[in-house]
């Protein structure tokens, strides 16, 4: 049951972090190098961290999005200290249903046939791990 | 070197451009993309089975608090394999968005999954004596499957 639980939260997290990161990451703008005395001039931690702060580097989405990956990874762990490899690498495959229905009903990217048998395929294949699991 | 920087910038820059909008593997770029999916699959399955074997071997206590999730956290930290496990992981990751600006999605999904997913299932079975069933290379099938059409599904975008 645990196990079940901790396989569930790492796909979901997965897909979710990838999801914030992406949307995160197309929002960096960063502070033009010149006024910082060029690349050089980020070798003083100072003004390093002065580049980061103008930077939105750490925009609220990225945060979220990494805070995400780390449950993933940490699920993950979990999940393989009580189950098979082969039982739970490819179960993460089902990352890839969860982001084809982010990308359809948050994103309204438009999704073809193809992908949805794609999805229906692995729907099958994760199913019959978890049937056959013994 | 700044200006052999921008060249060599550029020249990355057109390969990915060529890539998707082809949907093929650009032929200046074949060599580099064969040994970055090379690095993908052998560092990701055998970071995996590291992973795995790294967990056998150590004493995660249960979790019951908070303060216990901290303590398994330091034991599992402290487990070298698992550590050069996770640092493979990474190098996997690495190499993927490396070929991924050498080469078409639509190709890199599909041979990333096959390439671990195999690779896992069959160093599991040999070095940590795993049972692989047919049931379940049923599965590992079907779900390839589905990838592969997911890539192909994703050919003309980034």
């Amino acid at each position: 049951m645990l196990l079940a639980i901790g396989i569930i939260i790492a796909i979901i997290s997965s897909a979710a972090g990838d999801f914030f990161v992406k949307q995160g990451s197309a929002e960096i703008e960063a502070p033009p190098l010149e006024s910082f005395g060029g690349a050089l001039g980020l070798l003083n931690p100072r003004r390093l961290l002065e580049f980061l702060r103008q930077s939105t580097i750490f925009h609220w989405k990225l945060r979220v999005g990494i805070a995400l990956l780390a449950i993933y990874f940490g699920s993950f762990i979990l999940a393989m200290h009580r189950a098979p490899v082969t039982l739970v690498v490819p179960l993460m495959s089902s990352t890839h249903i969860f982001s084809t229905l982010i990308g359809k009903y948050i994103l309204h990217e438009p999704v073809t046939w193809l992908r949805w048998a794609g999805v229906a395929l692995i729907a099958c294949g994760t199913s019959l791990l978890v049937l056959f699991r013994e | 070197m700044p200006g052999n920087r921008d060249q060599s910038e550029r020249v990355l820059e057109s390969i990915a451009d060529e890539a998707n909008r082809t949907g093929r593997l650009p032929r200046r770029a074949r060599k580099r993309y064969m040994i970055a999916m090379t690095v993908v699959g052998v560092s990701g399955a055998v970071g995996n089975v590291l992973l795995k074997y790294g967990l056998r071997n150590t004493n995660v206590p249960p979790i019951e608090s908070i303060s216990a999730l901290v303590a398994a956290a330091v034991s599992v930290a402290a487990t070298p394999w698992l550590n050069l496990g996770v640092i493979l992981l990474v190098v996997q990751f690495v190499a993927l968005t490396y070929a991924l600006r050498s080469g078409p999605l639509s190709l890199t999904v599909p041979i990333r999954g096959a390439s671990i997913y195999v690779l896992t299932a069959l160093l599991a079975q040999y070095f940590l004596g795993e049972q692989v069933t047919s049931e379940r290379w049923g599965a590992i099938m079907l779900i390839l499957a589905g990838m592969t059409m997911i890539g192909i599904s994703s050919g003309g975008e980034s």
